[in-house]
């Protein structure tokens, strides 16, 4: 498994610094290109979706005036569906076959260290023990996240594929059935798009710890300060086997 | 002295004596003077005032056989020029008997002049010497010209303010209407404003015998429209009304008065984008209303945050509307077997868009509510994600709030290390 690459950067004839910087990879490219198909359908499914919800918002506004004879809002809504669940069971395929799939599923699964790790965040912060917990691979923020992910998507696709296919749905079930769909289709969207604002957001973009934005999911990379940060027991694992120097980039 | 007075006699027995000769007036003879455009009359009543007839007017007008003075009787045998005999106003009543007993109990009838000072007599609809057929199209009551006449008071400001004239704007209200549309591209069925209101007999809503109280409105309107009628005729709405209901919907209520439009018109109350928020809403919707007849109000809220109704606020024409379920005429409770809505003609009716629909259709509300009466599964599925929302965003604010301001501290006392908040001097 590739976990520490030598980055070599400048152009050619130009003068390369030799400072020794280490750079610890994070995401794959496969990984990268995953996250971010995975956000483009996650943000166009948030925005068609609510726009259905609140017609009369004015961030509705390229659904109402464009086209409300095509249904752009809603063609757009089931594509990006489709992208989102094949994702989803590609994601699933990738998690099965491939080693590095099934070697990040195993760094996900979630263990008790993870609560514990947790609660000790919370009275780290609020100053009841300065020893501040050490994490591995993925964080227990990070772990959370891939679980109601998981577990939202599920939810999500089912209520969707309900209420996309309501004549087949109804075929087999009452309409309180799609009732029922519907309500929480509506609420697990909320939740969805909440959790995304405030805990994914805060953690890649907002903490002072990575403002503007945490980088490793463009560049693929953490540093060593970054891995120092979030993934200390991971990062003294590495160090503990040969590391390899880098030169820094430009 | 006595002389004189014997001649005197003699000559007015002679002038009497020529005239009772001549008795028929000609019109030619009248014309001897009024054929004049520059000639003037005067009397109290309109001051000084034209006397000019257009001869070929006159004669191409539909009295054109007739002659002056069957109008203007009291000139019967009056020598001319008749400067001493005070004209009178010409009584179409001689003849028109009919017309002028419905116009004296009509809005227009002379006996409201005190109220109403500008009430018009039959000249202000019909013209003077220039009174053509109805059936000319150039006649001032034509179908296509009745608006116009009608606007001269009815659209005038001021005459409506005076008379206290309670729709000013029907006039222009009535110009954009369908009916007007078709009129004015040559269809002569459309109906105009006597088509509705009658042309003589123009009375209040409020009197039982008018074409526009509630009650007689659906024979108005059906006059044309047999099939609408029809229709109306089975519904609730009509039932309702007929037990006397004046809530009851009529065709005006939901489809306007003078300004009807095409339900294909996307401006129109009754177009499928506007029909749940312009037509059922005022009452369906109405707290008052659901109460003293015992409806449920929150029908037109429950569709509108329905998929169905989210879609169509959106802009999605395919979606059903009030009417795609409940019909348009002939509305129905759902406990009426005739009725689309009822639970055996679900099937058929939500199979219009829903191809081979079954009988889950049935199978809950598609009014449905959060409300635990309604549906308790999804009232408690409503609460339990509510509060799942509220405590897990809740957690997140807390748990990255703590984070963020540790931080921030740790920041802080890394730029001013000599700046830590209790060093500071105030």
């Amino acid at each position: 498994m590739e976990k520490v690459r030598e980055k070599k950067t400048g152009r050619k004839g130009q003068k390369q610094r030799h400072t020794k910087r280490m750079y610890y990879l994070r995401w794959t490219r496969h990984e990268r290109i995953q996250h971010w198909l995975l956000a483009g359908s996650f943000i166009v499914l948030v925005f068609s979706g609510f726009a259905l919800e609140y017609p009369e918002s004015w961030w509705a506004w390229p659904f109402i005036t464009l086209a409300p004879a095509v249904d752009l809002r809603g063609t757009l809504h089931r594509a990006a569906a489709t992208l989102n669940i094949a994702l989803a069971l590609y994601h699933l395929l990738w998690l099965i076959i491939s080693p590095r799939g099934r070697g990040q599923f195993r760094f996900m699964i979630l263990r008790k260290q993870d609560f514990r790790d947790m609660l000790n965040m919370l009275r780290y912060n609020l100053g009841k023990t300065t020893q501040h917990p050490r994490f591995g691979h993925f964080t227990y923020w990070e772990k959370f996240e891939y679980w109601a992910l998981i577990w939202g998507t599920i939810i999500m696709a089912t209520t969707g594929l309900m209420l996309w296919f309501e004549n087949a749905t109804l075929r087999l079930v009452p309409l309180k059935v799609i009732e029922l769909a519907t309500v929480i289709h509506l609420y697990e969207a909320i939740l969805a798009s909440l959790s995304i604002l405030v805990w994914h957001f805060y953690f890649v973009i907002f903490s002072p710890a990575v403002y503007p934005m945490n980088f490793s999911m463009i560049t693929g990379y953490l540093s060593r300060e970054e891995m120092l940060e979030e993934h200390e027991l991971e990062l003294s694992f590495y160090e503990n086997t040969e590391p390899i120097p880098t030169n820094e980039p430009r | 002295m006595g002389r004189m007075m014997r001649l005197a006699g003699i000559a007015g027995m002679i002038v009497l004596f020529s005239c009772t000769l001549c008795l028929a007036q000609s019109n030619e003879e009248c014309q001897e003077c009024h054929d004049d455009p520059e000639a003037t009359g005067e009397n109290e009543r309109r001051g000084e005032y034209s006397v000019y007839v257009d001869d070929e007017v006159y004669s191409n007008s539909i009295h054109g056989d007739l002659d002056c003075i069957e109008c203007h009787e009291e000139l019967e045998g009056v020598d001319f020029p008749h400067d001493e005999i005070e004209t009178r106003k010409v009584e179409c009543g001689l003849c028109h008997e009919d017309a002028v007993a419905e116009v004296s109990h009509s809005v227009h009838s002379p006996k409201f002049r005190d109220r109403a000072p500008d009430i018009p007599g039959c000249s202000d609809c019909h013209g003077v010497h220039d009174i053509l057929a109805v059936d000319d199209p150039a006649s001032s009551v034509s179908k296509a010209n009745q608006p116009r006449t009608c606007a001269v008071c009815h659209a005038d400001e001021e005459i409506t303010e005076r008379n206290r004239i309670v729709l000013p704007d029907v006039i222009s209200h009535y110009a954009e209407s369908i009916h007007s549309r078709l009129i004015r591209s040559g269809n002569t069925e459309a109906a105009t404003c006597s088509d509705c209101h009658h042309g003589h007999e123009i009375l209040s809503p409020l009197e039982q015998h008018s074409t526009i109280f509630k009650p007689n409105i659906p024979k108005t309107c059906g006059a044309c429209h047999e099939d609408a009628l029809a229709q109306y005729d089975i519904s609730l709405h009509a039932q309702s009304l007929n037990a006397g209901n004046k809530d009851a919907p009529v065709c005006t209520d939901c489809h306007s008065e003078h300004d009807i439009l095409k339900p294909e018109n996307p401006a129109a109350p009754t177009h499928g984008f506007n029909v749940a928020v312009e037509v059922c809403s005022p009452c369906h919707a109405s707290e008052r209303l659901a109460k003293k007849y015992g409806f449920r109000w929150r029908q037109v809220k429950s569709f509108s945050e329905s998929y169905h109704g989210l879609a169509l606020r959106g802009g999605k024409s395919t979606v059903a509307n009030c009417g795609s379920c409940h019909g348009v005429h002939d509305i129905l409770p759902s406990s009426d077997p005739r009725s689309r809505i009822n639970p055996a003609n679900l099937q058929e009716t939500c199979g219009a868009c829903h191809p081979n629909a079954t009988e889950n259709f049935a199978r809950g509300s598609i009014h449905f509510t959060t409300e635990l009466a309604e549906n308790k599964l999804t009232y408690f599925v409503r609460m339990f994600y509510i509060f799942l929302i509220t405590v897990t965003i809740g957690f997140m604010f807390i748990h990255n709030g703590l984070d963020f301001v540790h931080r921030v501290r740790i920041l802080y006392r890394n730029k001013y290390p000599d700046l830590l908040p209790h060093q500071r001097s105030v």
